[in-house]
C-alpha cells in the first residue's frame, strides 16, 4: 500500500514546468515541449526512511501537478489547490520579472492557515550568464523572501540533478520534507474564535498578508 | 511667438508624450518580461510621441496656437519621421530579430544583419507592389515622393482601422449588454469542477501504474544486463499485462479530456463572472453604453451601405452641418466662426484620445494574448509599426470631420492624396469587418448556447 504526495509546481507561462516535471519523473530531457492548458500530471517514486522513527523504508507516490501559467486561466485554477502537501515555485534564471512574480503564485495557492513545505527552482541555467549563477550561491531574492532553499539547474541537462549533487541532495529534503507534512498528523478541532492560531513561519505569514 | 519659442513648446510636449510611451510599455505592456534590446523599447516610445505629436498640431490648428510658419515646419518633421520609422527601422528590426530567433541559421552579428537587409528590401519590394491597384499614382508626382509613400502607409493603415472599428463595433456591444449575459449556475460549475478531478484522478491512477511499470522494467533490464530497448519489450511481451508506453498513452488521452474541461470551466466562470458584473452599478452603466453603441453600429452600417450603393460623397463636414440646422432651422442665433471652433475643438479632441487609448487597449489584449518569452520583442515592433499606420491614417480621415478652414493643412501636408478614395475603401472594408463580425459572433453564441442547454438537461 503506497501513499501519494500532491506536489504543486507552480510559475509563470514558459518558465519550463513541464520541462522540470519530466527531468524529475522520467530521468530524461523534455524533445518537444508544447503550451500546458489546464493542469498536467506527472508522477515519480521517492524511497522515504524516516530517520526519527527508524521504519524500513516505505515507497511513495509523487504526484506533480504542473499547472499552466496563463493569467487568463487565473480564474479557473483554485480547483487544483486544494489537499497540497507540496509547492515547487519554477522561474527562470533569464527573466528576472518570473523571479518577482513567485511571492503572487505562492499567494495564490495557498488557501489555508497551514503553508506546506515549499522549494525554489531556477531554470534554464545553461542559457544563463556565469556571473549570474555566481552572484547567488545561497538562493536568490525569492527564496529569501520565502524562507526556503533554492536550486539553480537546467532542464535539458540530465546531469544537474545526478546522484551526489548538491541539488540532488536538496531535491531529496524537499521530499522528505514534504512526506513528513503528509504523515503530520492533522489537529481535528479548528481553533475557537480568539485563540491565537500559531504560525509556522514568520516569513511566509508576511508574505501572505499581502507585502 | 517666433520660430524659436515655438520649437521649444513642441520639444517640451514631445518629450511628455515620450517619456508617457517609455512609463506604459515598462510598466503595462512588457511587465513579465525583461528588456534585452533598447532599441524596442525606443522605437515603440518615439512612434507614440509622433502619434500623439500628430493630433496636438491638429489641435494647435484648430485652436490657432503657435506660428503657422513653424506649426508647418513641425508638421512636416512629423510625417516625415514617422514615415522613416514606419518604413525603414521598425521593418528592419523586426526582420532582424525574427532572424535572431531562428535557430537554424549562423549566429555571427553581421551574417544576421545581412539577412536582415535583405529581408527589409524584400519588405519594400512588397510594399510598393501594394500601391498598384489602388489609385495612389498621379501623372504629376514623382516615383519616390512623399505622397507615394504616405498614399501606401495609408491604405494600409485605413485598412486596419476599418478591420478593427467593424470588428469593435460588433464586439463592444455583445460583451457589453446584459441581453447576452448567458445565465450560469454554481452547479454547473461545480459538476465540471468535479468531472475534472475524476479525470485527473484517473491520470494520476494511471501514471501511478506507469512509473511502477517502468521501474520493473528498468530493474530487469540491469538484472539480466541488456540494455537495449526492444529487448526490455520483448521481455515485457513475455510478461503478461501492458507495458509502461501503453499506459502512458492512455493516461495521455485521458490528459486530453481533461484539457477540455478545464477550458469549458474557464468558459463558465468567465461567463459567472460577467453575470456577477452586469449586476453592478458599473455594469449598468456599460449596459447603457452598449444600447447606444449598437445604435451607432447600425447607423455607421447603413450609412456606409448607402455611400457604397449611391457613390456619395460627403462635401459637407458634420460640425458645420450640425451648425447650419442649428441657425437655418431651429433658429438659433450663433457666430457660427466662433462656435465652429469651439466645437471642431472638442469633436477633434475626444476623437483623438478615445482612438489612442482604444488602439493601446486592443493592441495590449493582442499583446498578452499572443506573445511569449521567444514572440515578446517581434510582437511589440510589429504593434508599434500598427500603431504609426493606423494613427498616420487616422489623421489623414480625420480631414474629414473637420471645417473647410482647419482642412487644409493637412491638405497641405499629406499632398495631394485622392481623400475620397481613402472614405470610400474606409465604407467597404467596415462593411465587411462588422458583417463577418457579426455571422462569426452569431455562429459562436448559438454554440455557446446549445453547449449550455446540453449540460442543464445532463444535470436534471
Amino acid at each position: 500500500d503506497t501513499l501519494r504526495v500532491k506536489i504543486l509546481v507552480l510559475g509563470d507561462s514558459g518558465v519550463g514546468k513541464s520541462s522540470l516535471v519530466h527531468l524529475l519523473t522520467n530521468h530524461s530531457e523534455l524533445t518537444n515541449p508544447a503550451w500546458t492548458v489546464g493542469c498536467s500530471l506527472q508522477v515519480g517514486l521517492h524511497e522515504y526512511r524516516s530517520e526519527l522513527t527508524g521504519q524500513a523504508e516505505r515507497l511513495f507516490f509523487l504526484e506533480f501537478w504542473d499547472i499552466g501559467g496563463y493569467p487568463m486561466h487565473k480564474n479557473s485554477r483554485g480547483v487544483f489547490y486544494h489537499g497540497v502537501h507540496g509547492i515547487l515555485l519554477v522561474h527562470d534564471l533569464t527573466n528576472r520579472k518570473t523571479e518577482l512574480n513567485l511571492s503572487r503564485w505562492l499567494h495564490e495557492s495557498c488557501l489555508g492557515a497551514d503553508t506546506p513545505p515549499v522549494l525554489v527552482i531556477g531554470a534554464k541555467s545553461d542559457l544563463c550568464k556565469a556571473d549570474t549563477l555566481a552572484k547567488r550561491p545561497n538562493g536568490g531574492e525569492a527564496a529569501a523572501r520565502i524562507g526556503c532553499p533554492e536550486i539553480l539547474l537546467s532542464c535539458v541537462d540530465t546531469r544537474s540533478l545526478s546522484a551526489g549533487t548538491t541539488n540532488a541532495v536538496k531535491l531529496d529534503r524537499f521530499y522528505d520534507q514534504v512526506i513528513e507534512y503528509r504523515l503530520r498528523p492533522r489537529a481535528s478541532t479548528p481553533p475557537r474564535v480568539g485563540q491565537a492560531i500559531s504560525r509556522p513561519n514568520r516569513q511566509q505569514s508576511k508574505l501572505l498578508h499581502g507585502e | 511667438m517666433t520660430v524659436g519659442s515655438d520649437s521649444v513648446v513642441m520639444l517640451a510636449s514631445m518629450c511628455a508624450f515620450f517619456a508617457l510611451g517609455w512609463v506604459f510599455f515598462l510598466k503595462h505592456l512588457f511587465r513579465d518580461y525583461e528588456v534585452r534590446h533598447w532599441i524596442v523599447l525606443v522605437s515603440f516610445s518615439v512612434t507614440f510621441a509622433l502619434s500623439c505629436g500628430m493630433f496636438e498640431l491638429i489641435i494647435f490648428e484648430i485652436v490657432g496656437l503657435l506660428d503657422p510658419l513653424s506649426r508647418r515646419l513641425w508638421w512636416r518633421l512629423c510625417i516625415f519621421a514617422m514615415l522613416i520609422l514606419v518604413m525603414v527601422v521598425l521593418p528592419y528590426y523586426t526582420c532582424y530579430f525574427a532572424i535572431s530567433s531562428a535557430s537554424f541559421l549562423p549566429r555571427r552579428r553581421s551574417v544576421r544583419s545581412a539577412l536582415a537587409l535583405a529581408c527589409w528590401l524584400g519588405f519594400v519590394w512588397l510594399f510598393w507592389r501594394l500601391g498598384d491597384p489602388f489609385p495612389i499614382l498621379s501623372p504629376n508626382h514623382g516615383i519616390f515622393s512623399l505622397e507615394q509613400c504616405i498614399g501606401r502607409v495609408g491604405v494600409i493603415g485605413v485598412t486596419i482601422m476599418a478591420l478593427l472599428s467593424g470588428f469593435g463595433a460588433v464586439n463592444y456591444p455583445y460583451s457589453c449588454m446584459h441581453v447576452f449575459v448567458r445565465p450560469v449556475t454554481q452547479s454547473a460549475v461545480l459538476g465540471i469542477e468535479r468531472r475534472l478531478l475524476q479525470t485527473l484522478d484517473l491520470v494520476a491512477a494511471k501514471r501511478r501504474r506507469a512509473a511502477l511499470l517502468r521501474r520493473d522494467e528498468a530493474q530487469s533490464r540491469q538484472a539480466s544486463g541488456w540494455s537495449l530497448p526492444w529487448t526490455a519489450a520483448a521481455a515485457a511481451a513475455r510478461r503478461s499485462g501492458p507495458t509502461a508506453a501503453s499506459v502512458e498513452s492512455e493516461a495521455a488521452n485521458h490528459e486530453e479530456l481533461g484539457r477540455q474541461l478545464f477550458l469549458e470551466l474557464h468558459e463558465l466562470k468567465t461567463a459567472q463572472e460577467r453575470a456577477a458584473h452586469s449586476r453592478t452599478l458599473q455594469g449598468r452603466y456599460f449596459n447603457l453604453l452598449g444600447w447606444v453603441f449598437c445604435a451607432y453600429c447600425l447607423w455607421k452600417l447603413c450609412s456606409c451601405t448607402i455611400n457604397i450603393v449611391f457613390n456619395r460623397v460627403g462635401k459637407v463636414d458634420p460640425v458645420t452641418r450640425a451648425l447650419h440646422i442649428c441657425v437655418q432651422l431651429l433658429g438659433f442665433r450663433l457666430d457660427v466662426q466662433f462656435w465652429s471652433q469651439q466645437v471642431s475643438f472638442w469633436l477633434v479632441g475626444i476623437m483623438a484620445v478615445t482612438s489612442i487609448r482604444g488602439l493601446l487597449l486592443t493592441l495590449t489584449k493582442f499583446f498578452f494574448a499572443l506573445a511569449s518569452t521567444h514572440s515578446s520583442n517581434i510582437m511589440v515592433l510589429l504593434l508599434a509599426q500598427v500603431m504609426g499606420m493606423y494613427f498616420l491614417s487616422s489623421v489623414l480621415l480625420m480631414r474629414m470631420n473637420m471645417p473647410a478652414e482647419y482642412r487644409h493643412i493637412i491638405t497641405q501636408v499629406l499632398g495631394d492624396l485622392q481623400f475620397h478614395f481613402y472614405h470610400r475603401w474606409f465604407d467597404v472594408i467596415f462593411l465587411l469587418s462588422a458583417s463577418s463580425s457579426i455571422a462569426f459572433i452569431w455562429v459562436a453564441h448559438k454554440q455557446t448556447v446549445g453547449k449550455s442547454e446540453h449540460e442543464s438537461l445532463l444535470l436534471r
